[in-house]
């Protein structure tokens, strides 16, 4: 019984940056790295079931990028787990979530895993399609956003609840194998003790390449991928209009904008 | 300090500063540069400078020791120093050396702005012809009265408002300036100033104007006869501003068609017995919050709110210091738990009310007593292992929280937790040398610093 | 005739509002060009929405009776699939929506379709399509294109583009929907929790206080003037943390997401990570603080740079 737990190191920008040269990302000098958030909590699912039920399960975080992506399968190591995938290579640059769901896939059919948790969607760029594309690529069913999730390892079903638009929860039942999606609140990270933070440098990390995985060039990068960067840019920044005078001018203009805006309502 | 004690906490140093260069910590080499001497600082700046990111995020953050701002300040990159002349935590005597052979205009003007320009450097940077560098110095509060004289000749509207509010204009000033528009929104503020002069203020006092008025009636040097007379003005706000400013509610008001009127009044500490048995049968329920909260209520009155319909009445008995203990004891067991919560952060609590809410399901409840020093420590314990963040964090909070108690929160997955943790002074040495280890950089800070000033006190 | 296939959703039987304006913006990008607007709606009874699908513009309106009575991906995968393989749109648009998260990338993989997320502006440049999104906490904009591709599928970010607010006169259509075996099944819906508390995920104006306030009774005076403005009260965590205002009243990271705010008043709020996590989507943001470079200034439409005692007590004075 495995399970695959996808996760990605998101880039957080600082507050003044630079484009790259071809205007088609950000400069790297500006951006630092950390595990996405809602991957931590699919993390967190999957070890919370290897501990419940044992060494029957096995618990394998995968991640698609460069060297430093390490750093984000360390962390997760350090909580548990016996070892890491990572897969990249220069052909794999500028792949869209679409071309690393191939990977992600192919890597879920080579380990023969039995389900997949993945982050509903990453703080970077807020994609929300990776791991229901992952699904779409094995054939699995899926279920995205999900808030609690009730599954014996190796049974045929699980029960699990969504969380929909205002507050509303869908409770479901989802045939396995499945692709899962996982919001943050579903359960609450545990911290990695230092222990785990040593442990987890001797863990052993796979490197593999998408020739490894049996992929051509054409299904990675720019040309495996559903859509391509044309240019970035920096929006107009919306500004917050400036209410200038004395408190009294000011608690005016305030009260003024509210009223017109409960008007409109 | 003992030369044992200044061993110990030099082999500290030395510790923590092998510890920052062996993980390249950028975050444990900030806290430790202000307990350090020239050499050590370079190896420490040598950490911070790796990386271009670096220094900008210290440049703007609240918590970067001064002894750094002021390295950083001798920075070529124009971004740190953007970063650093707009940092509200940026010292004087940083922003005196940043500007010393520095020409960048946005600077100076963004030093003009700055809550802490002196009224010399201010003075330096004076530039009548630049309106962004006048309104930032007119709206400074330090600026001098001198160069405020200077700036006035040529000061719009705008500009005046601002000297207007600096508590270094003179009467002389206002004088001036009441006379050189004629607006009365900056006439209102040179009304309300502490050194306005008598004929304006009485000017203002019998102003057609509200506005006026108001602002009048809330200057610190009305005598009380005069605050009196405002309270039977025709406008409610003026009677509420001369009201906040009295000691005492007066009968004259006890039907005050305004309820912000009786509001205000429910809050006085002077109050007449009737008037405030009469407000404690308000039909507002605000006016009744502030009476179950004002501590002059005698114990009949509390008790009549103790069962008001209202939860925020009730829990104002419950926050009243003057709550006879039964009282308490009562609402402990209210059914809403926000009038429980305030209970629960009561600091004369008896075991026997600790004991009734120990095993209360609400957050707030749970929260309120792992903040409470009178909480035994066995109930802390308790609380900080439990499933929600915030009331765990609440035990890190509390002043009396034991190291045993403390630390339970060493692996607390919420890394805030952590970080309070850090700052409680009861936190074992072992404990804190352990979170300089910590996953997340705000933790590594706080404990290095934690650490560093320990060993100095 | 090229044309473009709008994908209309509802939840229990109520159409959603994200719909209405993925027709806005497929109407809006007809007008640019030679092609047709085609709005399908699969629900169990597809015909109660025809009335309010049929805007201006519109050119056809499918209706699709749906064998499952809630949402079903494989349903929708596979029903979709096989109506845009028959009609090869060029463009297909879908709401932004928690459902379509659950099936909309399956469905481009399956078809081979280019796709992108979340996209805010859409335009034909040289008869070819640009779709912009936001990108690294919407620091940035990124325009994408999808070279080779026949059909594209977009999901639109809501609140975007504006319903159309004429009525237009469709042709009506059918389609089947494609038996499937459903491998999950809808149990229940559960309601969110309300308990008798102020939801403030539910607020739709909301003031709220952060660190600058020092003293109990201050909390009380703000929340005097927030329920003489018809505000809902909220905070920041240090508030939360002295007790002085229930921890259902907290926005953010450990407190709750504001979702149905469209004025946020905040009064002293310097601009956590973990604060703004709960309430940077506001439309109108007014932001009162004394430090005229908080954080929060960064994400105010309107920035108010003064003391917020000040400004409450004179705001009492327009809310009585």
């Amino acid at each position: 019984m495995k399970i695959l737990v996808p996760v990605k190191q998101v880039g957080v920008l600082d507050e003044d940056f630079e484009l790259r040269d071809d205007g088609r990302d950000v400069d790297p000098d500006y951006l630092e790295h950390e595990l996405n958030e809602w991957d931590d909590y699919a993390w967190e699912e999957a070890l919370r079931l290897r501990e419940e039920y044992g060494d029957d399960v096995e618990i394998i975080p995968l991640t698609v990028g460069p060297e430093e992506a390490e750093d984000g399968l360390r962390k997760c190591l350090a909580k548990g787990g016996e070892r890491g995938i990572r897969v990249w290579d220069s052909a794999m640059e500028d792949s869209d979530p679409m071309a690393i769901s191939r990977v992600i896939a192919s890597v879920a059919e080579r380990e023969q895993v039995d389900m997949v948790f993945a982050g509903t969607l990453a703080s970077d760029h807020g994609f929300a399609q990776t791991g229901v594309s992952v699904a779409g690529r094995l054939g699995w069913p899926q279920a995205a956003v999900v808030s609690n999730l009730e599954y014996q390892p190796g049974a045929s079903t699980a029960q699990l609840r969504r969380e929909l638009e205002g507050g509303l929860e869908e409770v479901m039942t989802i045939q396995c194998p499945a692709v899962l999606t996982i919001q943050l609140g579903i359960n609450e990270p545990r911290y990695a003790s230092l222990r785990g933070i040593k442990q987890a440098k001797a863990k052993p990390i796979e490197e593999l390449s998408h020739t490894d995985l049996g992929l051509s060039d054409d299904q990675v990068g720019v040309a495996g991928s559903a859509s391509r960067v044309r240019r970035m840019y920096v929006p107009e920044k919306g500004q917050a209009e400036l209410i200038e005078g004395t408190s009294a001018e000011q608690a005016q203009r305030i009260a003024e904008i509210i009223k017109q805006m409960q008007g409109e309502a | 300090m003992s030369a044992i004690m200044m061993a110990h906490s030099d082999h500290s140093i030395n510790e923590l500063l092998d510890q920052a260069r062996i993980n390249q910590d950028p975050y444990r080499a900030a806290a430790l540069h202000p307990w350090l001497d020239g050499s050590q600082r370079a190896i420490c700046e040598k950490i911070i400078f790796a990386h271009r990111r670096q220094p900008r995020l210290f440049a703007q953050a609240s918590y970067t020791p001064v002894s750094l701002l002021q390295r950083l300040a001798r920075e070529k990159d124009q971004i740190t120093l953007n970063k650093l002349v707009k940092n509200t935590a940026t010292p004087t005597k940083v922003l005196k050396q940043l500007l010393q052979g520095d020409d960048d205009r946005q600077r100076q003007d963004a030093v003009a702005a700055h809550p802490n320009a002196s009224a010399a450097l201010l003075d330096s940077i004076e530039d009548q012809e630049s309106s962004v560098r006048r309104e930032a110095i007119c709206y400074n509060q330090n600026t001098g009265l001198m160069q405020m004289y200077r700036l006035l000749e040529r000061a719009s509207l705008h500009e005046c408002k601002g000297m207007a509010q600096n508590p270094h204009a003179d009467s002389t000033l206002l004088r001036q300036l009441w006379t050189a528009f004629g607006d009365q929104y900056l006439r209102a503020e040179i009304a309300s100033h502490s050194n306005c002069p008598t004929e304006l203020l009485s000017a203002a006092l019998n102003s057609e104007s509200t506005l006026l008025r108001r602002k009048a009636a809330g200057n610190a040097n009305l005598s009380d006869s005069q605050l009196v007379d405002l309270l039977t003005d025709s406008n409610a706000q003026v009677r509420v501003a001369s009201l906040r400013r009295l000691e005492h509610a007066t009968l004259s008001l006890i039907d005050d068609p305004a309820r912000r009127v009786r509001r205000e009044m429910a809050r006085k500490s002077v109050l007449d017995s009737q008037l405030i048995k009469n407000l404690a049968d308000d039909e507002d329920h605000w006016v009744r919050r502030w009476v179950a909260r004002n501590s002059v209520a005698p114990e009949s009155v509390l008790r009549k709110l103790a069962k008001d319909e209202q939860t925020e009445v009730r829990r104002g008995v419950a926050r009243n210091s003057s709550t006879p203990v039964d009282l308490i004891i009562e609402l402990a067991s209210d059914a809403e738990s926000w009038v429980r919560a305030a209970v629960a952060i009561r600091s004369d609590l008896d075991e026997e009310i600790i004991q009734q809410l120990h095993d209360d399901e609400s957050v707030d409840v749970l929260a309120g007593l792992g903040r409470n020093p009178a909480s035994p420590q066995a109930l802390l314990a308790h609380i900080a292992v439990h499933p929600d963040r915030d009331v765990r964090r609440s035990v890190a909070l509390n002043p009396r929280a034991s190291s045993e108690v403390l630390e339970r929160l060493l692996e607390d997955p919420y890394p805030i937790n952590r970080a309070t943790l850090c700052r409680h002074p009861a936190l074992g040495e072992d404990e804190l040398w352990q979170l300089t280890d910590d996953a997340q950089e705000q933790v590594r800070f706080s404990a290095v610093q934690q650490l560093c000033s320990r060993g100095a006190s | 005739m090229a044309e473009i296939l709008v994908i209309a959703e509802q939840r229990r039987g109520d159409l959603i509002a994200a719909s209405l304006e993925c027709i806005a913006a497929a109407v809006e990008l007809k007008q640019q060009g030679d092609r047709s607007v085609a709005v399908c709606i699969l629900a169990p009874s597809p015909q109660d929405y025809v009335e309010q699908l049929s805007a201006a513009g519109v050119d056809e309106i499918i209706t699709i009776e749906a064998a499952q009575a809630e949402f079903q991906s494989d349903e929708f995968s596979a029903t979709l699939l096989s109506l845009i393989e028959q009609r090869r749109p060029e463009l297909v648009l879908t709401a932004h929506s928690i459902d379509a998260w659950g099936y909309a990338p399956a469905l481009a993989i399956q078809g081979g379709f280019g796709y992108a997320s979340d996209v805010f502006a859409i335009r034909y440049e040289n008869n070819e399509l640009i779709a912009t999104r936001a990108g690294y906490a919407e620091k940035v904009h990124v325009e994408v294109d999808f070279p080779g591709r026949t059909t594209v599928l977009l999901t639109v970010r809501g609140n975007t583009f504006k319903p159309v607010e004429a009525n237009g006169s469709p042709q009506l259509s059918s389609f089947e929907t494609k038996a499937i075996s459903a491998r999950s099944t809808h149990e229940e819906y559960i309601e969110p929790e309300s308990g008798g508390e102020v939801d403030i995920t539910q607020a739709e104006y909301m003031l709220s206080i952060g660190r600058g306030i020092s003293e109990e009774d201050n909390v009380e005076e703000f929340a005097e003037l927030a329920e003489s403005m018809e505000f809902t009260l909220g905070c920041s965590r240090p508030i939360a943390d002295n007790g002085w205002l229930p921890k259902y009243r907290q926005v953010g990271q450990s407190g709750k997401t504001v979702s149905n705010c469209s004025v946020y008043l905040a009064l002293g709020i310097s601009g956590s990570v973990q604060h703004m996590a709960g309430m940077k989507h506001v439309p109108n943001i007014i932001a009162v603080n004394t430090d005229p470079e908080a954080s929060i200034f960064n994400i105010a439409r309107y920035g108010v740079v003064a003391d917020i005692f000040d400004i409450a007590e004179e705001l009492r004075n327009h809310f009585e």
